[in-house]
């Protein structure tokens, strides 16, 4: 989207069919947007209007969230949850907000310490008043304390100290890293594993995958971060996004097989790619 | 009405954005450049209401003379010595710079360094072949850090056969790992844009306080 949106700021020349921007791509992501959309608008229509919507396949991180939250409740330790770089603008926060929703709800329900690590302060008001939500919905708002959500300035090594400072301090029985995470990655799944709490990951960041899989009980890799919401709502409608997205990727799936095939016919005349630059 | 108002405007605002940033002219009507100032302006008053609630927080915590309080007393001081010495001075002056400089690069540098233990230990874990999938993944990683040092070069010389070890190396890093990366970044495109498109149409509630 960065990207996108840096070259569409440089833009020059003449538009292309007139009302596009001159960057590469504009076209095409357009129409790319326009089938999502209506996929999804047709899934979520089906699913409003009663049609069975397929199962979302079992996702053994998210299962996993049950088990750590009981852990801790039979434990007598706190359950934490946490992200450093979202911002309230962020996709990964919005995933953030579906995990952080349930989980607050199973310790409220379960009278289970839940603490939130933020690294954005506007992000932090948000996180705040959904585990308030959380807890109303369990039907114990007394339950929430004023050190649930704890706002650490994002910088990130200041940041991974105190999340480590606490891991350390508190000894949580279960930690989720949920989201997009840099070289803190590391620090904070040792440690993590060092103090024995069952651990789930999750991140689209592929440079990260491999530190949160030799770290953590459960690593939700890619899209699958976002899938929680969905998964853990159980609402049809949602479900309705996720199978959009999964015929979506059927489509990819055809465009790059034409694509390979394109290519090796002719790499010169490779219409996929020509297409998919205009 | 509380329900419906931030899920309008969101929607509305993603569609401005969305069609006169990604697909029409720069700059078309300054719409996303104006929208990106509102937002600064809240972040910056957001700045103020986050100073507030650390004073309530860790005002609490000394008052009550909770554990660890001395450490919100000096957070507290630190806050507010250092906020008022930028306001006074700007924050282009040498010596406001200095205690950044002399203090934070070498803390965060020194956090940084502490990785290469942690990677260490996840490494031990990592490389334990109880199944054929680690053992395949084993190898692979520690062909690739041999190959990365001077002695990869002379069990298997890059002038020789495939390239030697380095060779190897940059077949596997550029062919099947760059497959699986993309495999993972297309996934990781449509998720992201399945929940947008979820935010836009008010199904994704959470961050209004919404079940």
């Amino acid at each position: 989207m960065s990207t996108l949106l840096a070259a569409a700021a440089e833009a020059q020349g003449v538009p292309r069919w007139g009302i596009f921007v001159d960057v590469e791509g504009a076209v095409s992501g357009f129409i790319t947007a326009v089938i999502l959309t209506v996929l999804t608008w047709y899934f979520v229509t089906a699913a409003r209007a009663g049609r069975p919507m397929p199962e979302i396949r079992k996702l053994a991180g998210l299962d996993a969230i049950d088990e750590a939250i009981g852990r801790a409740t039979e434990m007598g330790r706190s359950v934490f949850l946490a992200n450093r770089t979202a911002g309230v603008g962020n996709v990964h926060s919005f995933a953030l907000w579906g995990y952080m929703g349930y989980v607050a709800k199973l310790c409220a329900q379960y009278d289970t310490h839940f603490v939130n690590i933020a690294g954005d302060y506007l992000a932090a008001a948000v996180n705040e008043e959904v585990i308030k939500q959380a807890y109303l919905e369990a039907g114990r708002p007394d339950a929430f304390k004023p050190d649930t959500v704890r706002y650490v300035p994002g910088d990130q090594w200041a940041w991974t100290s105190a999340a480590a400072g606490m891991l350390k301090r508190e000894r949580p029985a279960a930690t989720m890293w949920i989201g997009y995470f840099y070289a803190e990655s590391m620090t904070l799944s040792e440690v993590g594993a060092q103090i024995g709490a069952i651990q789930i990951a999750a991140t689209t960041n592929t440079a990260q995958l491999p530190f949160f899989i030799a770290s953590c009980d459960y690593t939700l890799i890619g899209e699958e971060e976002y899938a929680a919401g969905a998964y853990l709502s159980k609402e049809p409608m949602l479900t309705g996004t996720i199978v959009a997205e999964d015929v979506g990727k059927v489509i990819v799936a055809i465009v790059v097989l034409l694509g390979v095939i394109a290519q090796l016919v002719s790499p010169e005349a490779n219409f996929v790619s020509k297409m998919l630059q205009f | 009405m509380k329900r419906q108002v931030p899920i309008i405007l969101t929607t509305v605002t993603a569609v401005i954005v969305f069609f006169s940033i990604i697909l029409f002219k720069p700059d078309a009507a300054g719409w996303p450049g104006k929208f990106d100032r509102m937002r600064q302006f809240m972040a910056a008053v957001m700045m103020f209401m986050g100073m507030a609630n650390m004073t309530r927080v860790h005002g609490s915590v000394i008052r009550k003379k909770d554990r660890n309080w001395m450490f919100s007393v000096w957070l507290l001081v630190i806050m507010y010595v250092y906020a008022i010495f930028g306001l006074i001075v700007g924050n282009t002056n040498t010596t406001y710079r200095w205690f950044y400089n002399a203090f934070i690069p070498p803390i965060n540098a020194t956090m940084y360094a502490m990785v290469a233990f942690y990677l260490t230990s996840a490494s031990f874990k990592a490389f334990r072949a109880r199944t054929v999938d680690a053992a395949l993944m084993m190898a692979c990683a520690v062909w690739v850090m041999i190959s990365n040092v001077p002695v990869g070069d002379m069990l298997w010389s890059s002038e020789s056969w495939l390239g030697g070890m380095a060779g190897v190396r940059d077949w596997i890093v550029s062919v099947p790992n760059s497959a699986v990366s993309r495999g993972i970044a297309v996934g990781s495109f449509l998720g992201g844009f399945a929940t947008q498109l979820r935010i836009f149409l008010g199904l994704e509630r959470r961050h209004l306080g919404q079940g």
